[in-house]
């Protein structure tokens, strides 16, 4: 029951982001349809999670390194509040070997997107600055007995995005997959660098 | 899983001993001479920050997640000199990290040119540098190895004011220990931005030399 209110609070947030786009598309009578509105591309991560406490009585921790390749689709280019959706298939490099490590499909919101900020100096080019929010769904994988696959709610932060006509860099992106049920962290982990090219 | 710590001790040896104390006074004889050209304006200075590895260390999970910051000078039109701090990021926040100087070499061609011209903005630069970083039984924080690396591809030029390097990676030689080992060293980006040297410092007053 609590699944499909979360499905359908994300459905109707979604749509309701899509309302907000149109009408405020055709209030300004401007496009504000995204030229490139696809993309795809690839992201490395840093991933790690607790397995459990040595002899000794601290505790010990996994760490994988995640190579990912996604797709993703913005279709506008709000000022504020831009949606966009992307599917992420991750593959982990660790001490189990090279495996797939999780699946996931997530929405995120641009809070704003502005040329006016202090971040110029990370791009040659003059980039929009689009700090974004992104929660969604994730698979994690099996890919050791202790691992704990299975459905997980994926949480990220991107303050560090900035977005030209059709490429957008991201770096530094803390994450979490979200173990719903018994309100621990599964997961966590930082994008290191994260790169999409627009088309 | 946590890896099995490496057993590090002193070296009776003028490695273990010697080695370390001269290329650490040679570091620190160099560090205020870069220091002070930079001050008159004669050199580039940009902060670096990047992704660095970690798995050299002791107290290191395998392959965890490291960020690394510092400060790169130019010391000529091939050369620079490089300072920077890593520190494990993921899975366990700050719990170890190193401090590496290195001597940079652009292998490509110049770096920068005189009369404010750009040098080659493909590069490839070599560099020899000393870590220090937590070792030994009692894990004292000391020069520990020494790092040759590589770094394929860097994009851009100190006049520009920005440059990107990519999948630096080499080698680092735990010279400190019992047993010495060579353990994988690698970097997938740092970027570099430059304070002092770019176009917006620089006026073109003379014909750059070939």
């Amino acid at each position: 029951m609590k699944k499909r209110i979360l499905v359908w609070a994300f459905m109707g947030a979604f749509v309701c982001l899509l309302a907000m786009g149109t009408l405020s598309a055709h209030k300004k009578e401007v496009s504000t349809v995204a030229l490139h509105p696809w993309g795809y591309g690839l992201s490395f991560a840093g991933a790690g999670r607790s397995v459990g406490t040595m002899p000794t009585g601290k505790t010990s921790y996994e760490a994988v390194f995640l190579g990912s390749f996604f797709f993703a689709i913005s279709p506008w280019d709000l000022p504020f509040l831009n949606p966009s959706l992307r599917t992420t298939l991750s593959v982990g490099v660790g001490s189990h070997g090279v495996q797939v490590h999780d699946a996931s499909a997530v929405l995120g919101i641009e809070i704003i997107r502005t040329l006016n900020h202090p971040l110029g100096f990370m791009v040659t080019n003059k980039a929009v600055w689009a700090p974004s929010l992104t929660v969604g769904g994730s698979y994690l994988f099996g890919y050791r007995p202790d691992a704990k696959e299975g459905w997980h709610m994926l949480l990220e932060a991107s303050p560090l995005k900035l977005s030209h006509r059709d490429f957008v860099y991201e770096w530094l992106v803390p994450y979490a997959h979200v173990d719903v049920r018994q309100h621990t962290i599964a997961e966590w982990g930082i994008v290191l660098y994260r790169g999409t090219v627009l088309i | 899983m946590m890896k099995q710590e490496k057993n590090y001790s002193y070296r009776g040896s003028i490695l273990g001993k010697v080695l370390p104390t001269v290329l650490f006074t040679i570091v620190l004889i160099c560090t205020p001479g870069i220091i002070s050209a930079t001050s008159k304006g004669q050199r580039d200075v940009a902060l670096r920050w990047g992704h660095t590895s970690l798995g050299m260390l002791s107290g290191s999970s395998p392959y965890d997640t490291g960020l690394s910051a510092g400060v790169t000078v130019g010391v000529n039109r091939r050369l620079e000199f490089i300072v920077t701090g890593g520190t494990e990021v993921v899975p366990v926040p700050f719990r170890t990290g190193y401090v590496l100087a290195e001597l940079s070499l652009a292998v490509l061609g110049d770096r920068v040119l005189d009369g404010g011209y750009a040098g080659s903005l493909l590069n490839t630069h070599v560099a020899l540098g000393i870590m220090a970083s937590p070792h030994g039984i009692d894990h004292g924080f000391g020069p520990s190895h020494l790092v040759l690396t590589i770094t394929p591809l860097s994009l851009g030029t100190p006049l520009e004011g920005r440059r990107e390097n990519l999948m630096k990676m080499g080698v680092a030689w735990a010279f400190r220990e019992q047993q010495p080992s060579f353990s994988f060293f690698w970097n997938l980006y740092s970027i570099d931005t430059y304070l002092s040297g770019t176009w917006r410092d620089v006026s073109r007053v003379s014909t750059p030399t070939p």
